[in-house]
């Protein structure tokens, strides 16, 4: 998983639905659409199971992830003991990927979280504000996006070398609004032209008036669908970071780093990547697929006529 | 058309003068300024309590970009505007917001001028909630009662754009708007999307809003049918310009421009055995960033003295008759003299032009 750059990226920095003036999707009527969706649902059975088991990880996980036996269970194949097999130094594999969904979930919601307030408030304030601000923004936003996130990565994490897992949130967050931005950017500009908008303006109302009644209200399907995509990016973002062996510190486990300590005996010992990897990319495939269905539901051409 | 009123009389509701609206083209990297769009170029009127100032002309020729700039929805380059003589471009902040209240609009598109997201009493309430006008049940009651009065039914406030048509949407529109109890509506083509039956319902209900409130429009439209039956004055508008300025009556009797003569034998008439003569204008509407020198409309002109003169001199607004104002050097009588357009080339005196255009009044 050393690819930190799959096409998901794109599709996070370059999602812009079309606006329109359909009918609001209500909560209620998204979930009848999503209901009936039989990919949707897998998806999200998927993810249920993976965020429970990160959930409820000490009462699921049959040992202690740190817990070291003796060294006659080094290396062990899967059996009925360890599922998903023993690793070099003893320990139980799956105990260990249930733990690392814990680590792997956590950075990415939290990463996620982080940029989409930064790239809303950012892209918010530079589309509704318009003018000189605007270009400002915008062409510094395509400035950062210019830079490869791993490179930005990698050097902010050589200066520091070992970083706390609250530290690489941070870093991941702050490095990953640049899309979120030049998406709420776009639609807020687009907003504001609406002449429900001049309406709001003719009538008398402050500009803050403006942007919580009639632009921000509008965001949320395009905000909703960023998130979904976002924490399937993270997730690869901070196993890439991890398998470089810039992740999570010791003893503390993420996929991306239980992957890296078995690579080693990828040919002797494929229980030791083939289990982790598999949470990784059943995960971020379950995320990308109620992402991608999120905004086909969401999107005003799908939904029943009004 | 704004000197020659005494002071003893009170301002009118509404004066323009001199209104500018130019749109600087950027291009290049740098975004360098490398033209202007005059969409609005210098444009002055006055509309009193209870008059339709109709404004006709072609798409792109600046009808809503004026319409915009008065309210200060787009910022005017230049000008002024005076809402019963106080100077509506001087006051910025909360002094511009509580201003609003009087100068409203009306859009024309029903789909895009209503938040889908935002119930109909919610969009109706807006103004009352800015300006304070009533709170709670009081609101409410206004809501449901300026619901009713636009033809609707009271209940409805609870309701979604997207449950409604079109003509309804307006209605809603024109709630929103009289909310605020304004003087003066800015009426931007707001029948031009509908259906030609729900287009004479919304006309008629605007109609009888002006005459119970006394409202002053400024009716924005393509179709000089609907102007016909709705205003009081006509400004045809040309490249930014008022072109022609009169009463309703004396323009479609009388249309002096030779612009307007061709926009007005534009008017399809019902019924196929009538003959009448049509004047087809040869060329596209010329770029408002480059337009033609002297009269902007002279490439296009069919006026038979038209000459080297006319695309030298540009043609002042001027009284050709009471009360009826046209930009033009050849419909006399002129303040253009006649040795000063010799000088700039001229080969043809002025001389009075009017088609035949009998059949369009039928």
């Amino acid at each position: 998983m050393a690819d930190v750059t799959p096409a998901s990226v794109a599709a996070f920095a370059d999602y812009a639905p079309p606006v329109t003036s359909l009918p609001p999707a209500q909560p209620a009527t998204l979930w009848k659409t999503l209901r009936r969706d039989r990919t949707f649902r897998s998806a999200l059975a998927v993810l249920g199971v993976i965020v429970g088991a990160a959930i409820f990880a000490p009462l699921l996980a049959p040992y202690d992830p740190a817990a070291q036996f003796d060294l006659t269970t080094r290396l062990q194949a899967p059996s009925a003991a360890h599922w998903f097999g023993t690793d070099p130094v003893t320990r139980d594999v799956l105990s260990r990927v249930v733990f690392g969904a814990r680590i792997s979930l956590t950075i990415a919601f939290l990463a996620v979280a982080l940029s989409l307030t930064i790239g809303t408030v950012v892209g918010a304030a530079a589309g509704f504000v318009g003018g000189s601000f605007d270009a400002f923004v915008a062409r510094s936003i395509d400035a950062l996006l210019s830079i490869p996130r791993v490179l930005l990565l990698l050097s902010v994490l050589s200066l520091w070398g070992e970083l706390s897992t609250r530290a690489l949130v941070v870093l991941i967050g702050t490095t990953g609004w640049f899309g979120v931005a030049r998406l709420v950017r776009g639609e807020v500009a687009a907003l504001r032209q609406r002449d429900f908008v001049t309406a709001s303006r003719a009538l008398g109302a402050r500009g803050m008036r403006v942007l919580v009644r009639h632009v921000v209200p509008h965001l949320a399907s395009p905000i909703l669908v960023a998130a979904t995509l976002g924490v399937g990016h993270m997730i690869v973002v901070e196993a890439g970071l991890s398998f470089l062996g810039f992740g999570v510190p010791q003893p503390d486990a993420s996929w991306g780093s239980i992957i890296r300590d078995g690579r080693e005996f990828m040919q002797t010992a494929w229980w030791l990547t083939a289990f982790p990897g598999l949470a990784l990319v059943l995960t971020v495939l379950a995320v990308n697929v109620v992402s991608d269905r999120l905004r086909a539901a969401l999107s005003p051409r799908q939904l029943p006529a009004p | 058309m704004t000197g020659n009123q005494s002071a003893a009389d009170p301002p009118p509701l509404l004066e323009v003068r001199n209104l500018v609206k130019h749109f600087p083209v950027h291009t290049g990297l740098l975004g360098r300024k490398t033209a202007v769009v005059r969409a609005v170029d210098g444009v002055s009127f006055a509309i009193s309590a209870g008059e339709t100032l109709g404004v006709v002309g072609e798409s792109g020729c600046g009808k809503t970009t004026l319409g915009r700039a008065i309210l200060r929805l787009i910022e005017p380059t230049s000008g002024e505007i005076l809402v019963e003589g106080a100077d509506f471009r001087a006051v910025r902040g909360k002094k511009l917001r509580a201003m609003r209240r009087h100068l409203q609009i009306v859009f024309q598109d029903p789909f895009s001028s209503l938040n889908p997201r935002m119930t109909i009493g919610d969009a109706v309430r807006e103004g009352i909630v800015i300006h304070r006008l009533a709170e709670g049940a009081e609101a409410d009651r206004r809501v449901r009662h300026l619901l009713e009065e636009v033809g609707l039914h009271g209940e409805i406030a609870n309701r979604y754009p997207h449950e409604f048509s079109g003509g309804q949407r307006q209605r809603i529109g024109i709630a929103r708007a009289l909310a605020v109890q304004p003087q003066f509506i800015v009426c931007d083509e707001p029948v031009s999307a509908l259906d030609v039956s729900v287009q004479a319902q919304v006309v008629n209900l605007l109609l009888d809003l002006q005459r119970d409130r006394r409202l002053a429009y400024l009716f924005i439209s393509h179709d000089l049918r609907v102007v016909e039956q709705v205003a009081t004055r006509v400004a045809v508008m040309y490249l930014g310009r008022v072109v022609e300025l009169a009463t309703a009556d004396a323009l479609y009797r009388e249309p002096l421009m030779p612009y307007s003569q061709a926009l007005l034998s534009a008017i399809p008439v019902p019924d196929p055995v009538t003959r009448r003569e049509r004047i087809v204008l040869s060329g596209d509407v010329p770029s408002p960033a480059n337009p033609p020198t002297g009269c902007h409309f002279h490439p296009r002109c069919h006026h038979p003295g038209r000459d080297a003169a006319c695309a030298r001199i540009s043609p002042p607004l001027e009284e050709k008759a009471p009360g009826h104002w046209v930009a033009c050097i050849k419909q006399p009588p002129t303040t253009v003299p006649w040795d000063v357009q010799l000088q700039h080339g001229a080969t043809n005196p002025p001389s009075r032009y009017l088609p035949d255009l009998t059949a369009i009044r039928a």
